[in-house]
């Protein structure tokens, strides 16, 4: 993901929304050379999000959707970051405005997509839909562990802090399960899973944990260990605060693997690695998008913001 | 003491002592216990995993029987009373588990959700209330939050249409007084019927119990002989004799209640929940009792002690449904130097 800067291929994007993601994935946006955050449109005037993106400098809205579409053709992509619910309204609208969309929630409406593992999947798509934290946690790692055994049944069990998760992520808690089990099956082609997700208000907050229990009929551990060592190591390359704390460990017919993910400490302390292991996934799609083409607002970013 | 109403008995034995058996109780089982608790007066009668709908996982323990079966078996059986089953957020959702067990024919659906985390249960009460069944609120490991934020956190759960508030004491870690004194607030500020739901990890479930009828409470959780998680719950049948003793009205004949925790005995209880060492530093730890199992596993497999393994758990503040931390901190405490590897390793260090 490393990418000098003088990109010949600049994408212009808007953010909608403006809770935590949305603040997290700005912060980020702003260290990302070919992706230039021109607008974030949320709901409300006092939201912290908001009077975070205008700290940065950024122009803000809080017309939501609507704004965004006033000035649809001025952008190339838009990251929804909003609710599972308002997601499913916001893009019928943006598809009309044919503006490609990431969408950070879990409405699960384009190709699901973890970068790691599929990102040649979206060279086309108009809707990429990031799974959920708990997915981009695990999802990686879940093919390692089948790649390497026979496979019948998968669990993931995701705990954060309370205070990382937002209004919306606590409202939509089914819809993150919903989805979450949807893409262990498709990328895992394991039938029988389930996904857990715990919040812990501890204080100090505890860094996101995240554990996949796997029941194997047979499996190679060390291929499995020796997979799971190589992708930690490059989901390390964007998020230096992953790490895993246990296993992948046998104990009997099943397997266990525990990693904690701590953030950049963009927006929330360190403990909200949720946040930043789908923000990343976010810049990682709008940066593929932007090296491939696809889009095109041609320019380097000094030269669209000047 | 004031009860001018009768209270509510709630028989959780064919929900938390589950987790005394490994959540595997059998429809048999459900039928003929669930029979037993009606023909007693029982006003309501609680089914399934220990951990409630949808957790029936490797994290928490798998169920033996389906959701669906277990409230089958007891729909047939609760005949008088009231078929009652528990929802936690994280675990179950509406489409999976919730709406299924309404289907099912279930009286009343119990909301839970940790109690500083009340608002993920909302949207499991709007819906439970919007098919026209009635919706509790749980708040869980009630020892956790001060009052106020009990109170704030219940509020949240009565705005969304719970119909009761039930606190749950799943560490076991409340004495009479702090029962007390939860109780009293909400029960001056909720204005709906509160419940208290005891451990036994301190040897005061029925004491804490009773405590909160005192102070208002006008449902109360209790299990035959108290099978329930860890050192179990307040045992229904003293609970039942207790209120007679004291004179505070209830529903139900307490020769049947007798009966039932006898059959239960025979039938269904394999050990009568005791308080022991674990139990008891779980309580002082404020650990959820449902660990217990998973501690001692993780503390055999990685030749630990169990009760050093409760109190990591107790500093951490993990909630219900963390149980994966345990072998997290099982095996940071077998990579622990001991104490007489340090004193020889520091030795080392001093001669070199």
């Amino acid at each position: 993901m490393t990418l000098t800067r003088g990109h010949t291929n600049c994408l212009r994007a808007a953010v909608l929304g403006s809770g935590n993601i949305a603040a997290d994935l700005v912060a980020k946006l702003q260290r990302t050379p070919n992706v230039e955050c021109c607008l974030v449109a949320g709901r409300r005037n006092g939201s912290d999000g908001l009077a975070f993106a205008r700290r940065l400098g950024l122009s803000t809205s809080t017309s939501g959707l609507a704004a965004v579409l006033e000035e649809a053709a001025s952008f190339d992509l838009v990251f929804d970051t909003t609710s599972a619910d308002a997601a499913k309204v916001n893009w019928p609208a943006l598809r009309d405005a044919g503006l490609r969309t990431i969408d950070l929630t879990p409405s699960k409406q384009g190709v699901m997509c973890v970068p790691g593992l599929n990102i040649g999947d979206t060279t086309t798509s108009q809707n990429v839909s990031l799974v959920t934290c708990g997915g981009q946690a695990t999802l990686p790692f879940i093919v390692d562990v089948t790649s390497h055994s026979a496979t019948s049944y998968l669990e993931v069990v995701t705990t954060n802090a309370s205070r990382s998760l937002g209004p919306a992520s606590r409202e939509y808690i089914d819809e993150y399960i919903a989805t979450t089990e949807a893409a262990m099956s498709q990328f895992s082609g394991v039938a029988a899973v389930k996904a857990i997700h715990i919040v812990n208000p501890a204080d100090p907050p505890m860094v996101m944990q995240n554990t996949i229990f796997a029941e194997v009929t047979h499996c190679d551990l060390g291929a499995i260990s020796r997979a799971v060592d190589e992708r930690a190591r490059r989901v390390k390359t964007y998020i230096p605060g992953f790490e895993i704390v246990v296993g992948p460990v046998a104990d009997g017919d099943r397997l266990l693997l525990t990693s904690r993910v701590a953030g950049a400490g963009d927006y929330l302390p360190t403990y909200a690695g949720n946040l930043d292991i789908i923000t990343c996934a976010a810049v990682a799609v709008a940066e593929f998008w932007a090296d491939a083409g696809t889009l095109s607002h041609s320019g380097t970013k000094a030269e669209v913001s000047a | 003491m004031k009860a001018s109403s009768p209270v509510q008995l709630l028989d959780t034995s064919l929900r938390d002592g589950n987790h005394a058996v490994g959540h595997s109780i059998s429809r048999d089982q459900i039928r003929r216990y669930a029979e037993a608790a009606d023909a007693a007066g029982i006003d309501m009668i609680e089914c399934g995993h220990g951990n409630g709908l949808g957790a029936s996982s490797l994290q928490v323990g798998r169920s033996s029987e389906a959701d669906g079966e277990m409230l089958a078996a007891a729909r047939e059986a609760v005949t008088r009373g009231r078929l009652v089953t528990l929802a936690l957020a994280g675990f179950a959702t509406r489409k999976r588990d919730i709406a299924p067990a309404l289907a099912s024919g279930v009286d009343v659906v119990r909301l839970g959700a940790h109690c500083t985390e009340a608002d993920l249960s909302v949207p499991h009460i709007d819906f439970v209330r919007s098919q026209g069944c009635e919706a509790h609120g749980v708040l869980m490991m009630a020892h956790w939050a001060p009052v106020e934020v009990l109170c704030e956190q219940a509020r949240l759960m009565v705005d969304a249409g719970a119909q009761a508030i039930i606190l749950m004491d799943s560490a076991g870690a409340l004495t009479p007084g702090s029962v007390s004194d939860r109780v009293t607030s909400m029960s001056e500020s909720i204005g709906v019927p509160i419940g208290f739901h005891a451990h036994n990890n301190l040897h005061l479930a029925v004491a804490n119990a009773i405590a909160a009828v005192s102070a208002g409470a006008t449902i109360l959780d209790g299990s035959a002989r108290g099978f329930g998680a860890g050192a179990g719950n307040a045992a229904i049948e003293v609970l039942a004799a207790t209120m007679d003793h004291l004179g505070i009205p209830w529903n139900g004949d307490i020769y049947g209640v007798l009966d039932a925790a006898e059959y239960a005995v025979e039938h269904l209880v394999p050990a009568v929940p005791h308080t022991d060492s674990l139990t008891i530093i779980s309580g002082r730890s404020g650990v959820f009792s449902g660990f217990a199992p998973h501690v001692r596993r993780a503390a055999t497999s990685y030749s630990v002690d169990p009760r050093d393994v409760l109190s990591e758990l107790g500093r951490r503040r993990v909630v219900a449904g963390q149980e994966d931390v345990v072998v997290d901190v099982a095996l940071g405490l077998a990579e622990e130097p001991t104490l007489e590897e340090e004193v020889v390793s520091s030795g080392d260090k001093w001669h070199s």
